[in-house]
């Protein structure tokens, strides 16, 4: 009994020491930061690895850039899954994702004021329109509110897309927030090791069945 | 006017005269007698669809595009096939003169900005079948030269990923005399290359013969999700309207094209790593079908496997006495694997949010949001389109 509740304090100590640390020491590099963190979704996904997609954009009106990080394919039709790192102190802090899924797709998003709130919006594609979702980052938490849906046939709503997203192919989010596309080969250059995430994603992957050849000819490429 | 219906002759040149101080333009010509000809030019499709609507059923003519009859409009048939094209210069069979050509297409649809944009011959000497005389020495559009007027030009069409494309063409030529000298300044014509869908059961057999893509295979209710991303009801299977504007490439808000509607999120160049939407893939059912099931559904399928591998691993005796469940909806039941598959294409969430595990009872719950702007998640719709086949 006194060794277990030893062992609790011992515990307990250690997650204090954990969290000082990460007051003290905010992440200096997001992009080692979000190579070298694993979750089995992200795993799920790291084989077919390509390119790192980094923005950076003031999601949280702090006045300095957040950095938002995900990589090609990771995500679907809605958009990409991402991670927000922001700014604390001399570093960045990561978001806390544990509610929701920082999704949105590069092309239809916006940063800045809605109504009276700040965030991020983003555009949800589905069948002749789509959901309006809006992200809020406060205290490094992510929360999610859909504020609406459009129906891309009704002029009212497709104005309304065009104020926040622009007109296709100039969308407004491509201009003011360029992401920087890093592939393996740019990723290695700059001093990380994305070999080494991906081969950690194959250790860690467990395929419940045959897995489906991907590296056959591909059509129309 | 001649026997083909060239109107030949010569016509006198005189310069107005010009108000005090100002100069002639640059490019006057010559005052006095010079050549004059209008001649017809007439642009011919031997694969012409003769189904009407949008859909094909197969039976094609030699139709006239632009000439006697021709209403501008060339077609991509269900097939798919190019529009297999000729143009030929009237009135001058047998005179040893020659012809100049060349064409570019751009899309009609907005949306895809120049992406789809091509020059036939792609450049300098591409494709020219007359020599290198007059072919354009600085490069750019390349020039089809020296070619007999009393021969029809067919039009060959570059390789993937523009072996199929569409849009507003614009055709120019340069009619040459005997000695090689240009007999006026380049002209052009105008028409649309635009396309036919296929027939549904056509479009249902194609998928079905995807690898993966029939009864037996993991992928095999890819024929469902074509159906529903691409219908527009009552007709399914769209890759080209079938609503206004019609025969015009299916596309939908933001990046979706055709009858997958292919979605690369907006990126500009194939370098970005995602699985990139090319001109083949908005003009031909077929290319979009083999990307989207072979490469974008095969991904997606393969992450979903590792990961609920990994769940398995994780939680080796509850998923041995209570794997993850299927999932049933319109009379049809689906398996974990194919349930994340299909949520990940429609991107609804991360998958442990989808499909929840409880520590405290050991078992895992479908926990599917419904679809953007609608009242269902996204497998219910697929699987409502699969309810009736084709």
């Amino acid at each position: 009994m006194k060794i277990a509740l030893y062992l609790i304090g011992l515990t307990l100590i250690s997650l204090q020491c954990a969290l000082a640390q990460s007051i003290k020491d905010p992440i200096k590099d997001p992009i080692k930061d979000y190579l070298a963190s694993s979750d089995d979704d992200k795993d799920s996904a790291m084989p077919y690895f390509k390119t790192l997609l980094v923005l950076k954009c003031d999601v949280d009106n702090s006045g300095k850039p957040s950095i938002l990080i995900s990589f090609n394919g990771y995500g679907g039709r809605q958009g990409n899954f991402w991670t927000a790192y922001l700014p604390s102190g001399n570093g960045y802090i990561k978001a806390d994702d544990g509610h929701v899924d920082l999704t949105f797709r590069r092309d239809t998003f916006f940063v800045g004021s809605v109504g009276s709130k700040y965030g991020l919006l983003a555009y949800a594609a589905g069948k002749g329109g789509g959901d309006l979702n809006f992200f809020q980052f406060i205290n490094g938490q992510i929360t999610e509110q859909k504020i609406g849906s459009l129906d891309l046939s009704k002029p009212q709503d497709k104005q309304e897309f065009e104020n926040y997203f622009g007109t296709p192919p100039n969308w407004k989010s491509l201009k003011n927030y360029p992401a920087r596309v890093l592939n393996v080969h740019d990723l290695k250059g700059a001093g990380y090791d994305p070999e080494g995430a991906i081969q950690r994603a194959n250790v860690a992957n467990h395929p419940l069945k045959t897995p489906i050849p991907n590296d056959t000819n591909k059509p129309g490429q | 006017m001649n026997d083909y219906g060239a109107i030949v002759g010569t016509a006198t040149y005189t310069p107005s005269t010009l108000p005090p101080g100002q100069s002639p333009p640059a490019n006057q010509p010559v005052a006095g007698s010079h050549g004059v000809f209008l001649a017809p030019i007439l642009v011919v499709q031997s694969n012409y669809p003769t189904t009407q609507g949008v859909e094909d059923l197969g039976p094609t003519t030699t139709q006239n595009i632009i000439g006697p009859g021709g209403n501008g409009i060339a077609y991509i048939t269900g097939a798919p096939a190019m529009p297999q094209l000729t143009a030929q210069i009237g009135g001058f069979s047998s005179s040893g003169m020659t012809v100049d050509w060349r064409l570019h297409m751009t899309s009609e649809r907005p949306e895809r900005g120049t992406k789809d944009d091509i020059d036939i011959p792609a450049s300098s000497g591409d494709g020219a079948s007359g020599g290198e005389t007059g072919e354009n020495p600085v490069g750019g559009p390349g020039v089809v030269d020296n070619e007999p007027i009393n021969t029809p030009w067919t039009i060959d069409y570059p390789p993937t990923p523009f072996e199929f494309d569409g849009g507003t063409v614009t055709l120019y030529f340069t009619i040459k005399n005997a000695a090689g000298t240009a007999l006026g300044p380049e002209q052009s014509v105008t028409f649309k290359i635009r396309g036919k869908n296929p027939t549904p059961s056509a479009a249902y057999n194609y998928i079905q013969e995807e690898p993966q893509g029939g009864p037996l295979g993991n992928l095999y209710y890819a024929w469902g999700i074509a159906k529903h991303e691409s219908a527009q009801d009552p007709n399914t299977y769209c890759q080209f309207n079938a609503n206004s504007p019609a025969e015009e490439p299916n596309y939908g808000y933001p990046d979706g094209w055709g009858i997958f509607q292919r979605d690369d999120g907006g990126i500009t160049t194939p370098t970005e790593g995602s699985i990139y939407v090319t001109t083949d893939q908005v003009y031909s059912w077929q290319v979009n079908s083999d990307v989207c099931v072979q490469q974008e559904l095969a991904e997606e399928w393969n992450e979903a496997n590792n990961y609920l591998g990994k769940q398995q691993s994780r939680h080796p005796t509850q998923f041995a006495a209570n794997p993850p469940p299927p999932y049933t909806v319109s009379g049809k039941t689906f398996a974990p694997i194919d349930v994340l598959t299909m949520e990940r294409y429609n991107g609804a969430g991360k998958f442990y949010r989808l499909l929840q595990f409880s520590a405290s009872t050991g078992t895992w719950t479908w926990n599917l949001p419904n679809a953007p702007r609608d009242t269902e998640p996204y497998i219910n719709r697929v699987a409502e389109r699969m309810t009736s086949s084709p």
